[in-house]
């Protein structure tokens, strides 16, 4: 099979109950996709016990919630979780102090290294949900798009991504009128978190943020500045937009602008998407025990994803999921 | 008469109440020692001398080796290199210092390739050389003379055993498991790197790159020794070699190839390899005289030539590489005339450059392909980021070797081996031959002395001791730290100029931390100077008034009140801050700033106008003014606040083009209004102190109308040589230092007030009586008696807000935008030390050098408040004895 023929069977395989529900999040998505669905879950007999989970913060509300409902079915599971960022994931599974790592980024080399030096085998990383970052700017602001270039030009120092020249105010924008004198004020997450990181490697081409962007001490703390500040521009969530803030599309590889979409984040196409991740700690040889195999099987269901899109975030299509389900073994069959 | 005796309950409850103060106490001091204890304790590690410890002798070795490394266990491959026919390579058991296995490269019949056990001669096969994970071979046609070279990619294969797999391997194992895990049975290696985890079988597995075709070369195989052609392997990243051979035409061929790189959404993989020709790379130039290769982030392949000069290639879509620069362009590095090695730095961006003559730089390769234009006509120097002296010991060109993991380079010149540190030049590792090999107890040449390569995860590195192969451990566990990179003006990668910059965590690995305190301690004193500006003078002034001229009964409502501001949380404050005050004080600094400016002026006016209509009564305390005054006072300043903030609007419309912004960005309006702003109080108080008796009262008036008018005019004048917005206020951003200031302001108010009015009411009555006795007024009593009585005690007072405001965090988080800006612009934001710890510690990592970093922040704001306080307490004891005398 060719890529692209590999690529077409992925979308077709694709999920009407995703494509539903994402159709209430945030576009419009044409029912291309056909058939396919997420498992309703169902409850089993002899799960207890009690999990900790460590790690991303943006995952935070995500992991109560499916805590929450696993909870409903078996009431004497208890999940604790604690959500300090992306990095003290990896540290708390290598010590076993927690059996789940949620991250916002994939492990790095070095991490996993750690984890190999000591269980031999490498923590399985689980894709739970998309998360799409969005490029947002006050609703009154005319600009419709950007390039990765200019995105590059108004938040780093370095432009690492190939702009000649920093970008200062509206006007270097070709905004018009009373905008073009006005310099742009922006605005980011704060240094600790896995968003922070995220758009560093990915928009700054791994450069370095200019010493003017307000670092917001949550994801909807920036989405609040841009929309009481006219003249902001700022990075956050999708799931985070309000009324008061609008999402420019980005430009791709070839110029062509691409807006921060469920359907383009799918396609790989928008540029700034990625996976929310669970680590587990997962021998190649030994099946899950009873309560993380319930687990995951739950947040991969149609319950658990329904959870995802309370969150703002992006359910995964169901041949994802599947796959996730393939990859810990846990399928309900075997 | 009865004998006067204590209860004996007493006695024991005097007992108990002296052991258990004594204890606390003691505990107190205890818990504040440990805490001490523990911010020095884990400061110290980023202090530790770098170095190459922990040596032993592997084993013997002969001929050339390449090193192939496999990152998790404490196992290197490492095969022979030139041994025609034979491609050997051994599977060895570094901390236990004996070989596990030896395996032989062949090709099956399906012409694929594998490890075997068996040592037969394959005369098909060269194993040219290797590193990283990679190795290159040449393989000879069956049909005809064309020659084939082979990226290959070396791995160690897992495969891990059930439990009852293990057990019942268990009971057959000839050999148990060693210290680091590794067991042999029937020629298989297995594994289990700790307790917790499972066996594992190991199997060095081959895989398949690409390849390069030679169509015409059959001279090859028949020399005796294949070292006379010249190759080269690099690998450039995880994802990413490149190698290079020479024909027998002269002519150089090289293929790059790219892992497969995976589309993390939609799982498509992509791979690529791509076949350069190097012939051209320049034609003119022999290959002996290139003296380092690479190629770099941004795509180009730099060539590092021995007369200094640089030749820049870049690769195109369809896999050609073309020359960037004009045959008759020079490129160079400035100050380096000649240079006799280059390596490239980890982090793809920079390459560490040997002059040769005692001189060593770093350039930013990646910094500079962006900044030059496509096809340079013109000659050029490239400044490198920095330049530093190494040793030059022998003619001999040194040997440079870059750690594979971390931005370290070793260097070897003579006897001496050096250990750079590519972000600031620092040499951290500092040893020499003879140190060495007395580790490993040997003594002796020192010409065969030669560094060989790191391992895969950098902390150990391989030096060849004439026939034996040495392995040291290094010790640098925080190479990033250093006086230089904490306070030093740093040239970072990608930037235009060295820079006192912030910027300490990324999601990607190689990212170089920046890690400057100056800016977050330029924050601190910025947040606390502005706040004390704001702070002190409301402070000290409410303290005054409510010390001498306010009476008993107001007094006693108002101090608790002002007092009661102390404990509103400052998270609260901080809050307040970013979302109420912060978009208001935007829509109005113009009138905000104008306030803080006039208010005095208006409050003094206001002052002595009232006082004309209402009486002031004596009492013992002194002379208190009136309720009516204050009243009056109050309603008044009301008044002129609402007056300036429409005059704030009235100035915005007239002298900032009606939008302050722009106007502060340079585009709209004239900087004249900006100095007349500024100027105004200076001319004022100065046409008020012309001492002109005729006309005094009357200019005094004419003051307030004159003074605005001449510093405009002064503006005029002076705008246009410094406009003052270029340097002083060229942005504004919503968060700021103003908002700071004012929030903070609240924070510290009651503190400086409370501890000032105590200080004040501490002066006896006695000395006020006298002084009005003798006929001062109420002012002069106050200015000339209490004031400097009091003097210490208001000093401590602000000396304590200035500690409170120099670790306040929670206001500065939230109302701040956290931007690590040097300016001393009240218009922008700032990043405190303070704000920086609550925001990052969370997410260092435990032990590491960011986490240490932080925790020396802290101990610099521990030192910053400690000397405050102490200062602050010094003078309040004097006070204290002062104040017991009279």
């Amino acid at each position: 099979m060719t890529i692209q023929e590999s690529v077409r069977s992925r979308f077709r395989s694709a999920a009407v109950f995703t494509g539903f529900i994402s159709c209430l999040a945030i576009c419009n998505v044409e029912s291309a996709f056909s058939q396919g669905t997420l498992p309703v879950y169902k409850p089993v007999s002899g799960v207890s016990g009690s999990l900790k989970a460590i790690g991303s913060d943006s995952m935070n509300n995500e992991m109560a919630l499916w805590s929450e409902g696993l909870r409903r079915f078996y009431p004497a599971v208890k999940i604790e979780v604690e959500g300090k960022g992306s990095a003290t994931a990896p540290p708390a599974l290598t010590e076993g102090t927690a059996q789940l790592g949620p991250m916002s980024r994939p492990m790095k080399a070095e991490e996993i290294e750690k984890f190999k030096q000591k269980y031999g085998y490498e923590p399985v990383a689980v894709r739970t949900s998309l998360d799409v970052l969005a490029v947002f700017v006050h609703k009154d602001n005319p600009l419709q798009g950007l390039s990765m270039q200019e995105l590059d030009a108004i938040f780093s120092k370095t432009r690492k991504a190939g702009g000649s020249k920093s970008i200062e105010t509206w006007g270097d924008l070709g905004l018009k009128g009373d905008w073009a004198s006005k310099p742009i004020q922006v605005y980011g997450r704060n240094s600790a978190s896995g968003t922070y990181g995220y758009f560093k490697e990915h928009a700054l081409a791994k450069g370095d943020f200019k010493d003017s962007v307000k670092e917001q001490p949550g994801s909807a703390a920036v989405i609040q500045a841009v929309s009481n500040d006219k003249f902001a521009i700022g990075y956050s969530g999708i799931g985070y937009i309000t009324p008061g803030v609008k999402a420019v599309s980005l430009g791709d590889k070839a110029g062509k602008p691409i807006a921060a979409t469920t359907e383009n984040a799918y396609t790989g196409q928008y540029p700034l998407s990625r996976f929310l991740l669970i680590y587990v700690n997962k021998s190649p040889k030994t099946a899950l025990d009873p309560l993380r195999r319930e687990f995951f099987r739950y947040i991969l269901s149609a319950q658990g994803q329904e959870s995802v899109l309370k969150e703002g975030y992006i359910p995964l299509r169901p041949d994802m999921a599947k796959e996730e389900i393939e990859k810990l073994q846990i399928s309900t069959k075997g | 008469m009865t004998e006067l005796k204590t209860k004996k309950s007493a006695l024991v409850l005097d007992k108990l109440a002296t052991i258990g103060v004594t204890t606390v106490g003691l505990g107190v001091i205890v818990a504040v020692l440990g805490m001490m204890i523990f911010l020095a304790a884990t400061v110290l590690p980023l202090s530790y001398q770098e170095k190459l410890q922990n040596g032993f002798v592997v084993g013997e070795t002969s001929g050339n080796y390449s090193f192939l490394k496999e990152s998790t266990a404490p196992v290197i491959l490492r095969f022979k290199e030139e041994l025609l026919g034979k491609c050997e390579i051994e599977y060895q058991d570094l901390a236990q210092r004996k070989n596990l296995e030896h395996f032989y490269l062949t090709k099956s019949s399906d012409g694929k390739f594998l490890l075997s056990l068996d040592n037969k001669n394959n005369l098909d096969l060269i194993c040219l050389g290797g590193g990283g994970s990679s190795l290159l071979v040449l393989e000879k046609s069956n049909t005809d003379s064309s020659l084939r070279a082979h990226l290959l990619r070396l791995e160690i294969e897992r495969e891990f055993l059930t439990e009852e797999e293990t057990s019942s391997l268990s009971a057959g194992l000839t050999v148990s498991l060693d210290d680091n895990g590794f067991a042999l049975l029937d020629n298989k290696v297995y594994s289990k790197p700790s307790l917790v985890a499972p066996v594992a079988k190991l199997e060095p597995k081959i895989t398949y790159q690409a390849s390069l075709e030679f169509p015409n070369e059959p001279e090859f195989f028949r020399k005796d020794s294949i070292s006379t052609y010249k190759h080269k392997l690099f690998t450039i990243s995880d994802t990413e070699s490149l190698f290079w051979i020479e024909e027998h035409t002269g002519n150089v061929r090289a293929a790059f190839h790219l892992n497969k790189t995976k589309n993390q959404i939609t799982g498509v993989e992509s791979s690529v390899q791509r076949t350069l020709n190097l012939g051209e790379f320049p034609a003119s130039i022999p290959t002996s005289t290139v003296v380092g290769f690479g190629r770099i982030e941004g795509g180009e392949i730099w060539q590092f030539l021995q007369d200094g000069r640089i030749v820049r290639g870049a690769i195109n879509e369809s896999g050609n590489l073309t020359i960037l620069e004009h045959p008759r362009t020079v490129l160079r590095v400035k100050g380096f005339a000649k240079i006799s090695r280059v390596v490239p730095v980890y982090g793809g961006t920079v390459f560490f450059i040997d002059g040769g003559q005692g001189k060593c730089a770093a350039i930013d390769a990646g910094y500079y392909s962006r900044k030059l234009p496509l096809t340079a006509n013109e000659s050029r120097e490239m400044s490198p980021l920095w330049i530093e002296n190494c040793a030059n010991l022998t003619n001999e060109a040194a040997t440079l070797l870059p750690s594979p993991k971390a931005r370290l380079v070793l260097r070897k010149s003579g006897n001496k081996i050096e250990g750079f540190e590519t972000t600031t030049g620092r040499i951290a590792i500092d040893t020499d031959v003879n140190e060495l090999q007395s580790q490993v107890g040997r003594s002796g040449v020192v010409g065969n002395f030669t560094l060989s390569d790191f391992s895969a995860t950098g902390n150990h590195v391989f030096i060849r001791n004439g026939n034996e192969l040495l392995q040291y451990e290094v010790f640098a566990p925080h190479l990033e730290a250093s006086a230089k990179a904490y306070f030093g003006k740093v040239h970072y990668e990608g930037y235009d100029e060295p820079s006192y910059s912030w910027q300490s965590t990324s999601g990607s690995e190689d990212f170089q931390p920046k890690m400057s305190f100056i800016p977050l301690i330029w924050g601190t004193f910025k947040a606390t100077i502005f706040a004390m500006l704001f702070a002190a003078p409301l402070g000290i002034f409410a303290a005054l008034y409510s010390s001498e001229f306010l009476d008993r009964q107001s007094r006693n409502y108002i101090k608790p009140m002002i007092e009661l501001m102390a404990s509103l949380p400052s998270v609260v404050l901080g809050f307040m801050a970013a979302i109420v005050i912060a978009p208001w004080v935007e829509e109005n600094v113009v009138s905000v700033v104008l306030v803080g400016i006039c208010m005095p002026f208006f409050l003094y006016l206001l002052g002595t106008w009232f006082s004309k209509y209402s009486a002031t009564h004596v009492s013992l305390r002194g002379l208190y003014a009136s309720r009516r005054l204050l009243l009056g006072m109050l309603t008044g300043a009301v008044v002129v606040i609402l007056f300036l903030i429409k005059c704030g609007e009235l100035i915005e419309r007239t002298a900032f083009g009606g939008d302050l912004k722009a106007f502060l960005a340079g585009g709209k309006g004239s900087g004249a209004a900006l100095w007349g702003i500024l100027l105004t109080p200076f001319v004022m108080s100065i046409l008020w102190s012309i001492p002109l008796k005729k006309f005094k009262k009357r200019f005094k008036t004419m003051a307030f109308v004159m003074a605005p008018l001449v510093s405009l005019g002064i503006g005029f004048l002076i705008s246009n040589t410094s406009d003052l917005r270029e340097n002083l206020v060229s942005t504004y951003a919503q968060r700021n230092t103003l908002v700071i200031s004012i929030a903070m302001g609240f924070a510290i108010i009651p503190i400086i007030y409370s501890i000032a009015e105590d200080a004040l009411t501490a002066v006896p009555a006695s000395l006020r009586a006298a002084s009005l006795a003798c006929g001062a007024s109420v002012w002069q009593t106050t200015a000339r008696v209490v004031l400097p009585t009091a003097a210490s005690g208001i000093f401590s007072a602000l000396m304590v807000g200035l500690g409170r405001a120099i670790g306040e965090t929670m206001i500065v988080v939230m109302a701040t935008g956290n931007t690590a800006v040097m300016t001393i612009n009240p218009f922008e934001g700032l990043r405190s030390l303070a704000a920086n710890i609550a925001v990052e510690l969370p997410e260092a990592a435990r032990g590491g050098t960011h986490y240490r970093t932080l925790f020396l922040s802290a101990l610099i704001l521990f030192t910053f408040t400690f000397i405050l306080n102490s200062i602050a307490e010094f003078l309040r004891s004097r006070y204290r004895t002062r104040n017991k005398a009279l």
